[in-house]
């Protein structure tokens, strides 16, 4: 039974994993940017969604269009404005950007927010279904299906729509892009502005179940790279999978090797992985 | 070299045209003119500059100077997409597709700046594959996946998607046998009889002649030949080092 509810609480935790790594996943895959600010997006998310909670009663699943409008206006500003000036330079230029800008944010957000936990706590924080001595925590269930949606719907803009296709067409032979009248700054803003649209989402549900605070961003980031480099990078299945994976080796390296180092089993499967199947499991080269 | 431009008949104008990459000047003052419903051939040898040429009129390249007049109207900066959305689409050096998409959505980046409604973008894709069956049967096809005469009218539908007065097609024959050249050849006919004038850029000189009406020849970045086809074809400068008799 044990194992069961270790299969059903890693299956949970791996679709809100997918939902933090997709959006690094994106900006990586089409503009070879390592960026060091998502795990930061994921945290302002987090703090969007506790503070109109805590100040204003706004129920945390109703924040979440805010967090992700916010958050994309703020994305796009940056690559527009920061970015777009350096993305031809070697991606270490963009790593030294994004580290810089996240130190900054991280600091303005310790001195406004103070370095304390926070978590949301709505009324139904609570609740729970159990049924042969399995205890399902409606919230998990709730974070896990939103989770699952969101990187549904980022599926379906990239499938479907006319810019999801123009950021393909970028990613595959820019030059032949900006041929066809794609305005490349502008695609580039949009993609930042999703991925960090996408994080911001995850780091308000992450909020609901967890405890975060300004420098929660930096365990984000981590995880975000770890899922990516595991499914491969630069597709959104690969998030799904990597994020999967990594809650099952999770659950399962706590309930092993105790809680202590379940965080360093995710280590140790991403590097196996690099030695096995470097471009990750489902990895091919470029966002499609 | 040239003549006078007879303004007014012309759709595209170009006087004096200078720039290349960064330091390198490659064009050292182009002047040229495509005359509404034409079909126009650039021929020279390699790296004399022709697809940088495309490049400028296309506004993926800056010109250092000189004036590109479309239509009455100057194309200065008004970028790529202006460039586009004002008539002007390119089907570039090696086809250059969206190896990973399908058929379809290569047509369809082709309408890109159009913004079109589904339904006004089947009633192109319809035009589209009214000119290249072949490309009807295989629309869900990636086309990194089809051979290199399917890619080249892929290439050339994609350009036709944006509805343009003029099309730019840099090397139709680059790379493929030649009973399919014929054939490329007389799509590149029928899409001119419906009223798109064409600049065709080839290695090919005989090919672009027996396509064209008028001829410019490019030679270290500059014109040093233009006149109608069968005059350049009797031309035993043009014999001698383009045609090899
Ligand atoms: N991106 C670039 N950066 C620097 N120089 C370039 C670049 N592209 C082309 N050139 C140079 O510009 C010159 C003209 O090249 P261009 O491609 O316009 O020639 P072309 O006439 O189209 O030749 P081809 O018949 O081989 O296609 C060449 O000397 C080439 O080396
Ligand atoms: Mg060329």
């Amino acid at each position: 039974m044990i194992y069961i509810q270790i299969l059903i609480n890693s299956i949970l935790l791996g679709g809100i994993y997918a939902c933090i790594a997709v959006g690094f996943s994106l900006v990586w895959g089409v503009m070879n940017i390592l960026n060091i600010l998502h795990g930061t997006f994921l945290m302002l998310g987090g703090y969007i969604t506790f503070w109109l909670f805590k100040l204003y009663g706004v129920d945390p699943f109703l924040s979440l269009p805010i967090s992700a409008i916010v958050m994309f206006a703020a994305g796009y500003a940056i690559q527009r404005g920061l970015i777009n000036k350096i993305v031809r330079a070697p991606m270490f230029m963009s790593l030294i950007l994004t580290f810089g800008l996240q130190m900054i944010v991280v600091r303005l957000a310790i001195y406004f927010f103070t370095g304390d936990f926070r978590t949301v706590q709505p009324s139904y924080a609570s609740f729970s279904i159990s049924f042969y001595g399995l205890i399902i925590p409606f919230i998990r269930v709730a974070i896990f299906s939103l989770g699952v949606i969101l990187t549904g719907l980022l599926f379906w803009f990239m499938a479907k729509t006319r810019t999801g296709r123009a950021i393909r067409a970028t990613r595959m032979d820019l030059d032949s892009a900006q041929l066809m009248g794609v305005n490349i700054g502008n695609i580039y803003a949009i993609t930042y502005g999703l991925g960090a649209a996408v994080a911001a989402t995850a780091g308000s549900l992450v909020s609901v179940g967890f405890a975060i605070s300004p420098v929660s961003d930096l365990e984000f980031l981590s995880k975000a790279f770890i899922i990516c480099t595991i499914g491969g990078l630069g597709n959104i299945s690969g998030a799904l999978a990597g994020g999967l994976i990594l809650g099952l080796v999770e659950n399962f390296g706590a309930l092993y090797l105790g809680p202590g180092l379940q965080n360093a089993v995710g280590y140790v499967v991403l590097i196996l992985v690099l030695f096995i199947r470097p471009t990750g499991l489902l990895g091919r080269k470029g966002f499609e | 070299m040239t003549t006078a431009p007879d303004s007014g008949l012309n759709l595209l104008e170009v006087r004096d045209l200078k720039g290349g990459y960064n330091e390198v000047q490659i064009l050292w003052g182009i002047e040229l003119e495509v005359k509404s419903g034409e079909i126009l051939a650039i021929v020279g040898s390699n790296g004399v500059g022709k697809t940088t040429f495309l490049r400028m009129l296309s506004g993926v390249l800056p010109c250092q100077s000189g004036t590109i007049t479309f239509e009455g109207e100057a194309l200065d900066g008004i970028g790529p997409d202006g460039v586009v959305a004002r008539g002007i689409s390119h089907v570039p050096e090696g086809r250059r597709l969206f190896a990973s998409m399908s058929v379809e959505e290569n047509l369809l980046m082709g309408a890109y700046v159009r913004n079109l409604t589904d339904q006004e973008l089947s009633v192109d894709l319809d035009r589209v594959y009214g000119f290249f069956p072949q490309l009807a049967e295989r629309r869900g096809q990636l086309a990194g996946s089809m051979s290199g005469g399917e890619q080249q009218m892929c290439a050339i539908g994609r350009g036709l998607m944006a509805r343009p007065k003029l099309l730019l097609i840099d090397e139709l024959s680059l790379g493929l046998a030649p009973r399919l050249v014929e054939e490329l050849c007389g799509f590149v006919k029928q899409i001119n009889e419906e009223g798109v004038a064409i600049i065709l850029v080839e290695q090919d000189v005989l090919t672009a002649f027996e396509l064209a009406s008028r001829a410019y020849v490019f030679e270290s970045g500059r014109v040093v030949m233009a006149g109608s086809t069968d005059e350049l074809l009797e031309n035993p400068e043009v014999k001698n080092a383009y045609l090899g008799i």
